[in-house]
């Protein structure tokens, strides 16, 4: 029995198998998931402030929010657009900022400061509408939205735009076009910088009228100046009137 | 190419103490054979504990990173698990030559931490990091050290000096949000060889005239500078490293199993 158990043959190719079982054994790969954590804020209103560049008077504050102008409530399924409106002067430009409240949190949370903390991540997408056919240009330094992405089949009675339809849309004359065109003007810390759009430029043109859709597209590890990657944060539309 | 040379030049540096211990030096009374140690054939295993940055993990806020990338000294090696062969030929009453093949696994630590820097630092519902392990192999020639207490005891010791092969982690983070998946942040498992030393003691119990058990603790020195890729780091947050020029030491605890021979008494 003892010659069989220390016998030179088989004492250190068995041992050599224990370690090697051992070693395997060990070697199970483990996974951490990590669920969100509760605390984050809301975005619960979306402003645009526009002020004229040749006339600082003329500022135009757009607001699109959830909170209930009769409670002072955040309505999750509700949207309140009867300030969502601006007036521009035509052949004009304007300087643009966009402003996140949380409003649920007394006083108000700005969310745009955190957006901007987390600017090589988040992207600001303007679409104007009708927007003019030739002008539309989808790239990852325009503002425009893809056209697999416009709302469609929107209800006529959607009352978000002041009764405009907030379908969207090409025109293709500058007479039936909404003449806005957004530029963002800020950029991020990545290498190499992307835009961001916080900060934009307004130009308008002729007198005319229509919708300005504003998404704010969160892309981690994914922003590369495009519409496509990652998710969206917020998606509001304002009525526009350039006169 | 080179660390193949290398190794291949240790491995017959281990192989030919191995054929000189099969050889007989020439007796005198001044010096005889007969009462050296007994030359031996090993084989351990045991725990191997991490010290210094490479067994450290960083808080998890300390890895969120909104704006740029953040670098992280840390190596989350948890105590891991080790194998070894090693052997030694005697020479004279107390020392010898010989030489220690190691194989060891180091399993992540920390990950939870890692997990939530990624996903504060992307500002996500939810991430999910998958790590695989530390690898790393050494051999490792030098000096035996063996001094009989009483009776079955002895008191042994090492210096081992040689070159070891190491390869990180491969850390896999899925990041999903507002019910997208966004492509992963990757860091890749990156290898490297370099010079390693072990220093250890310890006590030989002889079971039987060719059978010992032998109980050790030795310390462990290597610092490969890893050069680390990262895939599909698309954008600029959160901790990102490109290189891991840490020391990767430990101590290690082991318990093995000898066979002894040549020994004339």
């Amino acid at each position: 029995m003892q010659n069989l158990l220390f016998s030179r043959r088989y004492l250190f190719p068995g041992a050599f198998i224990i370690l090697v079982l051992v070693g395997s054994a060990c070697n199970k790969a483990a996974q951490t998931v990590t669920p969100h954590l509760p605390g984050n804020e809301f975005l619960t209103t979306v402003q645009l402030q526009l002020t004229n560049t040749t006339n600082p008077t003329d500022v135009q504050l757009a607001s699109s929010t959830q909170m209930s102008p009769y409670t002072n409530t955040y309505q999750v399924d509700s949207i309140y657009n009867n300030l969502a409106f601006m007036r521009l002067k035509a052949n004009s430009t304007y300087t643009g900022r966009v402003i996140i409240l949380d409003e649920t949190k007394t006083p108000f949370d700005t969310v745009s400061i955190e957006i901007l903390a987390r600017e090589n991540y988040h992207l600001f997408f303007f679409e104007p509408s009708p927007v003019l056919a030739s002008a539309f240009v989808v790239s990852n330094t325009t503002t425009y939205i893809p056209q697999n992405d416009w709302l469609t089949g929107q209800p006529a009675s959607d009352t978000t735009a002041f009764g405009i339809s907030v379908n969207e849309s090409t025109a293709t004359s500058a007479a039936t076009a909404l003449n806005l065109v957004v530029n963002r003007t800020d950029m991020d810390a990545n290498n190499p910088p992307l835009q961001i759009g916080l900060q934009d430029n307004f130009v308008t043109g002729a007198a005319s009228s229509g919708t300005l859709r504003l998404v704010l597209r969160h892309q981690p590890n994914a922003k590369n100046g495009t519409y496509d990657p990652g998710s969206t944060d917020f998606d509001v539309t304002y009525a526009v009137t350039i006169y | 190419m080179k660390p193949i040379k290398i190794l291949t030049f240790l491995t017959a540096l281990c192989i030919s103490t191995a054929s000189f211990a099969q050889q007989k030096p020439a007796n005198s009374p001044a010096n005889s054979p007969a009462n050296f140690p007994a030359n031996f054939i090993e084989v351990e295993g045991g725990v191997s504990l991490p010290l210094g940055n490479f067994g450290k993990t960083s808080t998890a806020t300390s890895l969120v990173s909104f704006k740029g990338t953040i670098n992280d000294l840390h190596g989350y090696a948890k105590a891991g698990a080790f194998g070894a062969v090693d052997g030694a030929w005697f020479f004279s009453k107390h020392f010898g030559l010989g030489g220690m093949f190691k194989y060891g696994t180091y399993n992540l630590k920390g990950v939870d931490s890692l997990s939530y820097g990624y996903e504060e630092s992307f500002d996500v519902d939810t991430t999910r990091t998958t790590p695989t392990n530390y690898k790393m192999w050494s051999i490792m020639p030098g000096l035996y050290y063996n001094l009989a207490i009483a009776g079955k005891f002895a008191f042994t010791a090492r210096a081992l000096a040689g070159m070891a092969y190491a390869t990180t982690p491969r850390i896999y983070v899925n990041i999903e949000d507002g019910g997208v998946t966004d492509p992963p942040a990757i860091q890749n498992s990156a290898s490297k060889a370099a010079f390693a030393f072990d220093l250890g003691a310890g006590f030989r119990y002889n079971i039987l005239k060719c059978l010992s058990v032998n109980l050790k603790a030795d310390y462990f020195y290597t610092k490969p500078d890893f050069a680390i890729t990262n895939s599909t780091r698309i954008t600029d947050a959160g901790r990102e490293i490109s290189q891991y020029d840490q020391p990767l030491e430990s101590i290690n605890f082991s318990l093995g199993v000898a066979y002894q021979f040549g020994r004339k008494k």
